[in-house]
């Protein structure tokens, strides 16, 4: 490529000059769109201009987060939702050119705003929204059947399971799912007002339980990314087996768990996790 | 390569192609549609599974495709980050398209110290020193996706004190270093007319047109925005049927560059499925009008169209021109 040059004795210093001089311009502009920038000196550009990018920027961004975070958007209200939104802007602005992948610190911006310390099961709800949208936009996978033959030909001391990549697991002190699903869109029949009602009174019973804690698994069967929970074992097993830990392994520091419940199954387990999608494949 | 759904009868045969956008998307997959191509936002796309990667399978056994990127950032004197790039090549030994178009613009730059996407548009100081970066980036991007690049012209809503040259002259120079040909949006165009106050919007913009070499185009981009009150930017929304200073300026454009793809965009305030479809085939009947196509079998369905009480509508805007 025949590029004009300002000085034809150092081409390659040239260019790197340049780049220097236009990344200087590139980014006074960027510190001037992006907040907590709104008093910042706009120098000899248009103002009008100005304000015309710093709300296209707040506008995206608030889409953007409000398709990742439907939920919370519904539980906590526009205005809160837009404010956290800002914050989370000059805290952890978009880097990946692609707005469904920002959000990833939004649990943690809401876990700080002070409206919401009487409700710190938000950030949480909102982790359930993430991991959603992660899932239901990770790579589809279907069991590799030929690897399930390895249980045949292998100890299950040198068998390791992958998971699919749309699973992901977490747990929470309050009664998430419950608070989740009573916040989902729906129509507005009383079937729906019902179940909303019921899902609520299953919260509270289990909040008034003592050291109560929940662990919830999101997966996707096919296209939609759905949730249920997981008892304590399923969720210390999910646990080692994303940690990279054999079946015969975890199986065995499961059983030497005196504070987990001797239910967990593995025969019965598998059945499950092939129903959902759980599994890639299994691997020595 | 997907080849696009044209009529080999047709002696104008201009590719027109609509915008796919979600709430489309059972539409445009179940309704036959008299279109060659539909362009896609890539980035829309970059998921690597799930509901959306289904969605453009199927669209590209129906339709020509051509990926329109919004996130490239061809101007970043940052750089434009492999990650990006590798995403953006997945995709297209994906879906194949027939098109691959970005804008003049940056969008990747640094904020505190750390990388940042503006997430946006930004526009270019027009003098050397950008367009050698941006020449670069796009060597560099045409390289790595192994094909040619279009790029659009920016509906900016600031000029940089730093620059000293014309839109047109910028984006010759950049098609004549980097073999890369223009996307010519016409609505960003009247948009920037209005924006710097020219005294005739349109006679600006055909004068942009007349500065462009004639072979040097790879597409049209049709749209819409809306009207604001005197002293108010325009911004170009992409929300409103394409203005009769569009038509006009279309006819104009197909006339200087000849048998030119074009796409009719609207991203917000969408109308129905179907009334986008109509826009596409105002632009159709315009086409065969300036190739004076009118026995192609396309111009002869749609003078038959024209006929009826929806298209009437079409023929009535089109005899102001």
């Amino acid at each position: 490529m025949n590029l004009p040059m300002n000085n034809n004795d150092s081409k390659d210093n040239s260019l790197q000059s340049d780049f220097e001089q236009v990344a200087q311009q590139q980014q006074a502009l960027i510190a001037t769109i992006f907040p907590p920038a709104d008093d910042a000196v706009i120098g000899d550009f248009d103002p009008r201009g100005i304000a015309i990018y710093r709300n296209n920027l707040l506008a995206t961004a608030q889409q953007a987060l409000a398709i990742n975070f439907p939920t919370v958007l519904t539980l906590i209200g526009k205005d809160l939702f837009n404010y956290a939104c800002r914050e989370l802007l000059i805290t952890s602005p978009p880097k990946h050119g692609d707005w469904a992948l920002w959000g990833e610190s939004y649990p943690t911006i809401l876990s700080g705003v002070a409206q919401l310390s009487d409700y710190s099961f938000v950030a949480d709800i909102a982790q359930i929204d993430w991991f959603r949208q992660q899932s239901m936009r990770a790579k589809d996978t279907v069991i590799e059947q030929t690897s399930l033959q390895l249980l045949a030909t292998h100890d299950i001391d040198e068998l390791y399971i992958e998971l699919s990549p749309s699973q992901s697991c977490m747990d929470s002190r309050y009664p998430v799912i419950e608070f989740w699903s009573s916040n989902q869109p729906a129509d507005e029949s009383d079937a729906t007002e019902n179940n909303r009602q019921q899902y609520l009174n299953t919260a509270v019973e289990k909040l008034a339980q003592s050291d109560f804690s929940q662990q919830v698994l999101i997966y996707r069967p096919h296209f939609n990314a759905e949730i249920r929970e997981l008892s304590i074992s399923e969720y210390h097993w999910l646990t080692l087996i994303n940690q990279g830990v054999s079946i015969g392994k975890a199986l065995d520091i499961m059983s030497k768990n005196n504070k987990l419940e001797n239910d967990f199954d593995f025969a019965q387990w598998i059945g499950q996790a092939l129903e959902q999608n759980l599994i890639s494949r299994l691997k020595v | 390569m997907s080849s696009p759904r044209r009529d080999k009868n047709s002696k104008s045969a201009v590719l027109i192609g609509v915008g796919l956008r979600h709430q489309h998307f059972a539409d445009a997959l179940t309704t036959p549609s008299n279109i060659d191509f539909v362009e896609v936002h890539s980035e829309n796309f970059f998921a690597q599974g799930g509901a959306t990667q289904s969605v453009l399978a199927q669209a590209s056994e129906k339709y020509a495709i051509s990926l329109h990127s919004t996130a490239i950032g061809l101007g970043s004197a940052q750089g434009v980050p492999s990650h990006y790039l590798q995403k953006l090549k997945q995709l297209a030994s994906t879906c194949k398209p027939i098109l691959m178009s970005d804008h003049a613009c940056f969008s990747w730059s640094q904020l505190k110290g750390q990388q940042v996407h503006a997430g946006d548009l930004l526009p270019l100081a027009y003098n050397v020193q950008t367009l050698r970066v941006l020449a670069h980036n796009i060597d560099r991007v045409q390289q790595y996706l192994g094909r040619s690049l279009l790029v659009e012209n920016l509906s900016a809503y600031i000029q940089f004190p730093q620059a000293y040259m014309s839109e047109t002259e910028f984006l010759v120079t950049l098609s004549e270093l980097t073999g890369c040909k223009l996307l010519v949006d016409l609505n960003n165009i009247i948009v920037t007319a209005n924006n710097i106050n020219a005294e005739n919007p349109l006679a600006y913009a055909q004068q942009w047109l007349a500065d462009i070499p004639t072979t040097m185009v790879g597409e049209i981009h049709l749209a819409g925005f809306t009207p604001v009150n005197e002293g108010a930017l325009v911004i170009d929304d992409h929300s409103q049927a394409v203005s009769s200073q569009g038509w006009h300026l279309y006819r104009n454009a197909l006339e200087r560059f000849g048998k030119v793809p074009t796409l009719v965009e609207w991203d917000n305030n969408l109308p129905s499925w179907q009334k986008l479809i109509a826009e596409a085939d105002k632009a159709r009947v315009i086409a065969e009008q300036v190739f004076g196509d009118s026995n192609s079998t396309k111009a002869r369905e749609l003078n038959g169209a024209l006929n009826n009480t929806f298209n009437t509508e079409i023929k009535r805007e089109l005899a102001h021109e």
